[in-house]
């Protein structure tokens, strides 16, 4: 399919997009955060796939070339629409200390709304964003959102851990009383 | 105190080795800022997981699949015909305009038929409305129905062909309808062929950008007789 479109074949690339419209889509919205910029985000994605596809050399899983073209669609519909203040990212490798609070209980499915998950990931830094939403929603392995992101393994996950804790931050469930979690809580 | 950011997403994640996971477990144990953390990167995991896929708007692909079609016209802009291409394929697109062109432009109207009266297909009354089907012993290609797109509406070079009216031509219109839903504008051409070794109707359909505005985009549709899947459209510019 991938090599018909790339011989210029707009049915096959029809079918392309049937498939993975859904997956670019809310990738770009848990990313961009606005529904019509979304869809607008998803557009120029699928649009620059098309453009872009005698690029694709299938060195990676055109599904990871596709987020990828994904992800730098919704960073520049970002830098456009300059919606959110530009956020201070740290280093990856700084290890500055977070400001210390109370744990949150470990039931957030129980006191946020989608609605309010889907604000709360606008808040987080888009750097960390990207790779939370990969990793938590889009539920891809590491060395597979490393691929996307091009940066190290490492990178990415202290961005994810970044991220969640952001997530958790502007959900306000560092102020919910509870008890924190002790370190063998951990579940396999 | 250094603090192991990079293993505390797996060590959430329940995916740390277990050597790993005792230098962790270890650092928590004297590191309550680490534990905080813990615990809010599970809860946002946890909330991150109940997020369900919203559906597509409606459209989104297809404008994608418009710009794609436009720019793959635009490199087609020159009929393989005139590039090259091979003799025996070309002749079978000169025959099959020679069949379509003189009911392209033919100024007399064409005998109505009952179901086209009965008004079932939106454009069946617009004027140059395809009211017939013509049939042919062709097998269509994405190359050749790229062609029919930009060559259905050229004034004509060849004429004098019969062209067998074969079948309804609102069953051929709704049979398309329905592999193509996005499918709008006035059908010039139905013709009854293959496509792709596959029994197909293909209808060129011209379509303006808006009600009432002059046609923009030819399009040629191709979908199976069997079930009315679609099989392949292509768009070229007017």
């Amino acid at each position: 399919m991938v090599r018909r479109c790339r011989a210029g074949d707009a049915g096959a690339f029809r079918i392309l997009v049937e498939r993975h419209e859904s997956r670019v889509y809310n990738l770009c919205l848990r990313i961009v955060g606005d529904p019509d910029e979304a869809r607008d985000a998803s557009q120029e994605a699928l649009i620059a796939c098309w453009r872009k596809l005698d690029q694709f050399r299938g060195d990676s899983a055109f599904t990871t070339w596709l987020h990828r073209i994904t992800v730098n669609t919704c960073y520049d519909q970002l830098r456009k629409l300059r919606r959110q203040p530009l956020l201070h990212l740290a280093a990856e490798d700084d290890d500055r200390q977070p400001e210390p609070g109370p744990a949150a209980p470990d039931h957030a499915d129980s006191i946020a709304t989608s609605f309010e998950v889907a604000e709360a990931l606008r808040s987080v830094p888009e750097e960390f964003r990207a790779a939370l939403v990969l990793a938590d929603v889009e539920d891809l392995p590491y060395d597979e959102i490393a691929a996307i992101l091009d940066v190290a393994v490492g990178t990415v996950k202290s961005r994810v851990h970044r991220g969640r804790v952001a997530l958790a931050r502007a959900l306000g469930l560092e102020r919910e009383p509870g008890g924190v979690s002790q370190p063998s809580e951990e579940k396999a | 105190m250094n603090h192991p950011y990079e293993l505390l997403a797996e060590y959430v994640d329940g995916a740390l080795p277990v050597g790993e996971r005792a230098v962790v477990s270890a650092h928590l144990d004297g590191c309550a800022e680490c534990r905080a953390e813990v615990a809010l990167a599970r809860s946002a995991r946890r909330a991150l997981a109940s997020l369900a896929d919203e559906p597509v708007p409606a459209g989104l692909g297809a404008a994608a699949v418009a710009a794609a079609s436009r720019e793959a016209g635009a490199t087609a802009a020159t009929p393989w015909w005139y590039r090259g291409a091979g003799f025996a394929a070309a002749a079978a697109v000169v025959g099959l305009l020679a069949i379509a062109l003189p009911r392209l432009v033919s100024d007399e109207p064409a005998p109505p038929s009952s179901a086209l009266e009965a008004g079932a297909a939106p454009d069946a009354a617009a004027p140059g409305a395809a009211r017939q089907v013509e049939l042919l012993d062709t097998d269509f290609t994405p190359e050749t129905l790229a062609d029919l797109a930009i060559a259905a509406g050229s004034p004509p070079t060849v004429i004098s062909a019969e062209a067998a009216t074969l079948e309804d031509a609102t069953a051929v219109r709704q049979c398309l309808l329905s592999a193509f839903p996005e499918l709008e504008g006035t059908a010039v051409l139905l013709i009854r062929a293959r496509f792709q070794g596959a029994d197909a109707y293909i209808g060129v359909f011209e379509a303006g950008p808006g009600a009432g505005e002059p046609p923009d985009t030819r399009t040629a549709f191709a979908a199976s007789v069997d079930g009315c899947r679609p099989l392949s459209f292509e768009s070229y510019p007017i």
